[in-house]
């Protein structure tokens, strides 16, 4: 089996769940990492030796999911940017509203896609600490949550 | 140490998979043909994917109110009788019929899309009414699906995607002398397989609108 069909097998449904928010369902963003990985069928030999396959197809997907909401830049993500069904766990949906919208991404590629912090800096083009930062962030948030829940 | 956050997401994750490499080399090759060769894209698909394309002939009415259309399908063996009408106000609606069986409804269908306008900055939005590229409905028996709808003049292909990644397509076909502003119209059987996307290609073989066979545009079915 060819690497990217490997990758796709592997990581379909993982970018597929990270990409529903941004994209605001789950048919919409099948729809992204299907023509994601199209392109990068169609594309392989613009893979750069240094790049992972998963880093650079999970580019090419984030540029059509961008494309999709009309926008071009990672830090154009709209603020209420948030997981699919807020209602589902408000708490949770409300804690990573506290991260800056475009860090949001780390998380749904940590605990969607399972991704590694190494993984997840090469794919969003940040630092391993920015990744470690964020997701303590995150947790430091929903603890917050958690707390004010309780109390 | 347990990860709050690892278990809360996991609660939320959709662990569904409807992968299909079979479509991302389907796509693939949509885009190498347009490329190359546009106006052979949606002939370059079907081919690949071992589908075929129906050729439906089209007769044609125009009443006071409305364009009226009727073809013949062969779905399962059996000679279906497609009657599609299209009227000022934007609606379309079918009917079907097959031999030594009465005529039966065939499902209704506004042919328009609510598009948010942001006005004040982005602050506030309407809803205007727009008429997608095209539109259809379609009856569903135990085995498969058989569609039928309407297009802007613009679609002169509809292709379906059908769960299993195979492309099935056909010529919409508009009245003759109708000008550039004609509805065009279509049918597509699919005899063992359900549909998961719909795609409208112009007649250069450009994708004009790719939607999802349950979504927002195609959305209604019948049982006749």
């Amino acid at each position: 089996m060819e690497p990217l069909e490997q990758l796709y097998r592997d990581r379909y449904v993982g970018f597929r769940n990270a990409l529903a928010p941004l994209v605001g369902s789950q048919d919409a963003a099948r729809d992204v990492v299907q023509e994601a990985f199209a392109v990068a069928l169609r594309e392989q030999r613009k893979l750069r030796r240094h790049s992972s396959l998963a880093a650079w197809v999970w580019r090419i997907a984030l540029r059509i999911a961008l494309r999709e909401r009309g926008r071009s830049r990672v830090d154009e993500l709209p603020n209420e940017l948030t997981i699919l069904d807020p209602h589902r766990d408000p708490v949770l949906a409300e804690a990573i509203r506290t991260l800056p919208p475009q860090r949001r991404l780390v998380i749904f590629l940590r605990y969607f896609a399972d991704c590694s912090y190494a993984e997840i800096a090469e794919m969003l083009e940040i630092s391993e600490g920015t990744v470690a930062a964020t997701l303590a962030q995150a947790h430091a948030a929903l603890k917050d949550n958690l707390a004010e829940v309780a109390g | 140490m347990t990860d709050v956050l690892a278990e809360r997401f996991a609660a939320l994750a959709d662990q569904r998979d409807d992968s299909s490499w079979l479509d991302v080399r389907r796509r693939a090759r949509v885009r190498r043909g347009r490329a190359t060769a546009a106006v052979v894209a949606v002939a370059a698909v079907v081919c690949v994917a071992g589908a075929y394309a129906a050729a439906s002939t089209w007769l044609f009415h125009h009443g006071p109110d409305s364009i009226d259309a009727t073809t013949h399908v062969q779905f399962h063996g059996v000679d279906w009788k497609i009657y599609l009408s299209v009227t000022p106000d934007r609606a379309f609606c079918a009917a079907l019929t097959r031999p030594g069986q009465k005529v039966k409804p065939g499902g209704c269908n506004l042919w328009v899309q609510p598009i948010p306008l942001f006005v004040q900055g982005g602050k506030s939005f309407k809803l205007v009414l727009s008429t997608p590229p095209f539109d259809g409905l379609r009856y569903v028996d135990g085995r498969g699906e058989l569609w039928y709808g309407v297009a802007q003049a613009n679609i002169t292909h509809i292709a379906i995607t059908d769960t299993s990644g195979r492309v099935r397509s056909t010529a919409t076909a508009a009245p003759p002398h109708a000008g550039t502003s004609a509805r065009r119209f279509w049918a597509l059987p699919l005899p063992s397989s359900h549909a998961m996307f719909i795609s409208g290609y112009d007649a250069k073989g450009q994708l004009v609108k790719r939607t999802n066979a349950d979504g927002n545009s195609v959305k209604f079915y019948t049982r006749p």
